[in-house]
């Protein structure tokens, strides 16, 4: 039994927050029904990099994967009506709208719960469900700067840095906690408490993922940027090797005399001379030497790889964290496996509206006549 | 604003092998964190010695308890435990409690005997370096602990997935989560996807979101296509109507020179005043708080995002990034928010 089997989710999220928290419930078993408006789509289906007309985007097709979709127009009293009687077959709603969205849809925590005492309602957003910036539009980078995430990270001395738009790096990480807030938040319900609303602010997530330096700072240090540098690694830092690949290594304070034998160094204690030494002998070799040479001594040591690097590595260091659906394209998997239920792909990315009629009528009870009238006022959207 | 305890009456237990890496044993930590925020009785082996700072243990101990039994008594008596793969192998599946998270560095065929790796050649391995930085410089590491803390919400997710399954009693639940799988899942943008002829890769001066300097520190330009017209509205900076700038193909081919305009615009202006701005013109920029100016900050304030670490009020640091609200306490932050 997959872990989340019985567990029905109705997907408003976008993009990768939201879209990517619905998607983990699905790869745990949860029914995951993707809602989309014949006059909204997610924007993934629109970011492609692809000419090709009626191509589902990459992006799109590797968030999406596992879910069902329907359209419903949310923003006409009819089309509410059906979104809250399908909330009363549902356990959890999740969305990541701008702030006020929701409730300019009328679709309110409060009358989410009243459809259904036991509901939870996940707002994932970038600052929160209130305060003075939560309407600040932002994206993930935004969000490393006002958390402090940037504050630490870049080169020593030099100016603060963020993963950019192609890692969004708070965007990925809030799907983690977000499922996991969810899920505990199910258990919260059975438990007998009720449904919840659960405030999910991507910058409070940040800001808690550097806890530690608060902790630091609160207590007078000076907390700041170390490059690739960590405590209790004399030598961390990336080196580049004579085919022009950088390598990255860790060298532990239990493994320096070790390295200082094996790079003829001499005395371990001077960590100028290790650097050149450790910079120079990477130098002398193809980066696949030089990790070979390091991993010999003890030493962890990785290609810094690229994207060609990260798939040459695929089933030998890492296994499910992509996917291919049946079509062989590449979508997301999994951050983690479970041995007794399995996660795994069952169904490709939907079209828009794919299963408008089948979850009308299986879940919310409307009979066919009703779902064609409908669709034929514009409420509902079915697939072409 | 209610703070519910799911997991009260459960008692969890952090054991991680004395040989393993310290990735490990702060990916438990960060699980084990979240888990006692949310009610659970988090138990932590006493021993092992611990390569990270104070302040970090400090920060991941916050409301566990440390514990002096044997390995088998601690483990014996937890209704979860988060493990490494050499405590699985010593005590065998049975001898572990029925929820249980094994944590490894590698996955795949190296999951059970992965040559030595640390966080950050990980992060190597996943790519993640390759993303950030400055092109003519070394890849850059995210600061913190980023890759082990984000290892640690995958065994938290699982985990929390387990706890709420409806599997019969006492059937085991194992949890596999290892830092590569979990940073290449974070990373999936920079794989070749079909359809995308350039892999992605760290740009430095040349990136369209890029850290500049401001009057008074650092502000993050941040901008998607539609935000455009409001940024040129808001910067009021004559140089940005020039006609190389006008469509999205001139800026990329340009962008380094519209940085440098940019940058020359915000050093005439504070961070609160960029601030100020991007809240004025509905613009993404963000200028970059340090945490001795995150504590102070009004939005951080309001949220009641800090709190004490032990007994010392003055010791403070995020708390749990989880706000359970239901209708009254969601008003009365509403007022609060209004009056701030």
């Amino acid at each position: 039994m997959r872990l989340l089997e019985g567990c029905r989710v109705l997907d408003l999220g976008i993009i990768t927050a939201g879209a990517a928290t619905a998607a983990l419930l699905a790869d745990f078993g949860a029914e995951v029904i993707k809602v989309e408006s014949p006059t909204y789509r997610d924007p993934f289906r629109v970011w492609s990099a692809q000419d090709e007309p009626g191509a589902m985007p990459p992006l799109f097709r590797a968030t999406n994967r596992n879910k069902r979709a329907i359209s419903i127009d949310l923003k006409r009293p009819e089309g509410q009506a059906i979104l809250l009687r399908l909330v009363r077959r549902a356990d959890v709603v999740v969305e990541n709208f701008r702030r006020g969205v929701m409730e300019g849809l009328g679709l309110s925590f409060a009358r989410l719960r009243e459809a259904n005492p036991d509901i939870i309602l996940a707002s994932i957003s970038s600052q929160g469900e209130a305060g003075p910036d939560a309407g600040h539009v932002s994206y993930g980078s935004t969000l490393e700067a006002l958390s402090g995430l940037a504050w630490v990270t870049g080169y020593e001395g030099g100016k603060p840095e963020v993963s950019g738009r192609d890692v969004n790096y708070p965007d990925q990480i809030v799907a983690l906690f977000a499922a996991g807030a969810i899920a505990t938040a199910l258990r919260s319900v059975r438990n007998g408490e009720g449904g919840s609303h659960l405030d999910l602010s991507q910058r409070d997530l940040a800001a808690f993922m550097i806890g530690d330096r608060f902790a630091a700072a609160s207590q007078g240090a000076a907390v700041s940027r170390q490059g690739n540098a960590q405590p209790h690694y004399p030598l961390q830092d990336c080196f580049l090797a004579a085919d022009s690949i950088w390598v990255a290594l860790s060298v532990p304070t239990s493994a320096l005399p070790l390295l200082s034998d094996g790079l003829a160094v001499g005395d371990s204690d001077r960590p100028d001379a290790l650097r050149k030494a450790v910079a120079a002998a990477t130098a002398a070799r193809s980066a696949r030497e030089a990790v070979s040479f390091f991993v010999g001594l003890g030493m962890p040591a990785a290609i810094v790889n690229d994207g060609n690097g990260m798939m040459a590595d695929w089933g030998e260091a890492w296994q499910h964290a992509l996917q291919r659906d049946e079509q062989g394209l590449i979508v997301k998997g999994f951050p983690l496996q479970v041995d007794e239920a399995p996660l795994a792909i069952e169904r490709p990315a939907p079209e828009v509206g794919a299963e408008t009629y089948a979850v009308l009528a299986e879940i919310a009870g409307y009979s066919r006549s009703e779902i064609a009238g409908f669709a034929a006022a514009g409420i509902v959207e079915t697939a072409r | 604003m209610t703070a519910r305890r799911p997991y009260a009456g459960l008692t969890v237990a952090e054991v991680i092998s004395d040989a393993a890496d310290d990735a490990l044993v702060l990916a438990a930590g960060m699980a084990g964190r979240i888990l006692a925020d949310l009610g659970a009785q988090v138990l932590c082996r006493q021993g092992r010695e611990r390569g990270f700072d104070d302040s970090t243990e400090l920060f991941l101990s916050r409301g566990k308890a440390m514990s002096n039994e044997s390995v088998g008594e601690l483990l014996g008596r937890a209704d979860v435990a988060l493990v490494d793969g050499a405590v699985l192998r010593e005590r065998g599946r049975a001898g572990l409690p029925p929820v249980t998270a094994v944590l490894s560095l590698f996955g795949g065929a190296l999951a059970e005997s992965g040559g030595p790796a640390s966080a950050f050649t990980a992060a190597a391995s996943a790519g993640l370096l390759a993303m950030v930085g400055d092109p003519q410089r070394e890849p850059l590491r995210l600061g913190g602990h980023q890759e082990a803390f984000a290892l640690g919400l995958s065994a938290y997710a699982g985990l929390a997935a387990a706890l709420v399954s409806a599997r019969p009693e006492g059937v085991p639940v194992t949890i596999r989560a290892s830092l590569l799988e979990t940073l290449v899942w974070l990373n999936w943008k920079a794989v070749p996807l079909e359809g995308y002829e350039v892999l992605p890769a760290r740009t430095g001066a040349a990136a369209e979101w890029q850290v500049l300097r401001c009057a008074d520190g650092y502000a993050v330009l941040v901008y998607q296509e539609p935000d455009w017209p409001r940024l040129k509205a808001a910067l009021a900076e004559p140089a940005l109507e020039e006609p190389r700038f006008a469509t999205r193909a001139g800026r990329l081919g340009h962008l380094a020179e519209l940085a440098a305009i940019i940058e020359r615009r915000f050093l005439t202006l504070t961070r609160r005043e960029i601030h100020d701005l991007a809240r004025q013109h509905r613009l993404p920029l963000g200028p970059v708080w340090s945490p001795a100016d995150a504590f102070h900050e009004p939005h951080n304030r309001a949220r009641g995002l800090f709190e004490p670490l032990g007994s010392d009020s003055g010791v403070k640091a995020p708390r749990l990034p989880l706000i359970w609200l239901d209708q009254a306490a969601a008003r009365r932050v509403d007022v609060a928010v209004g009056a701030a």
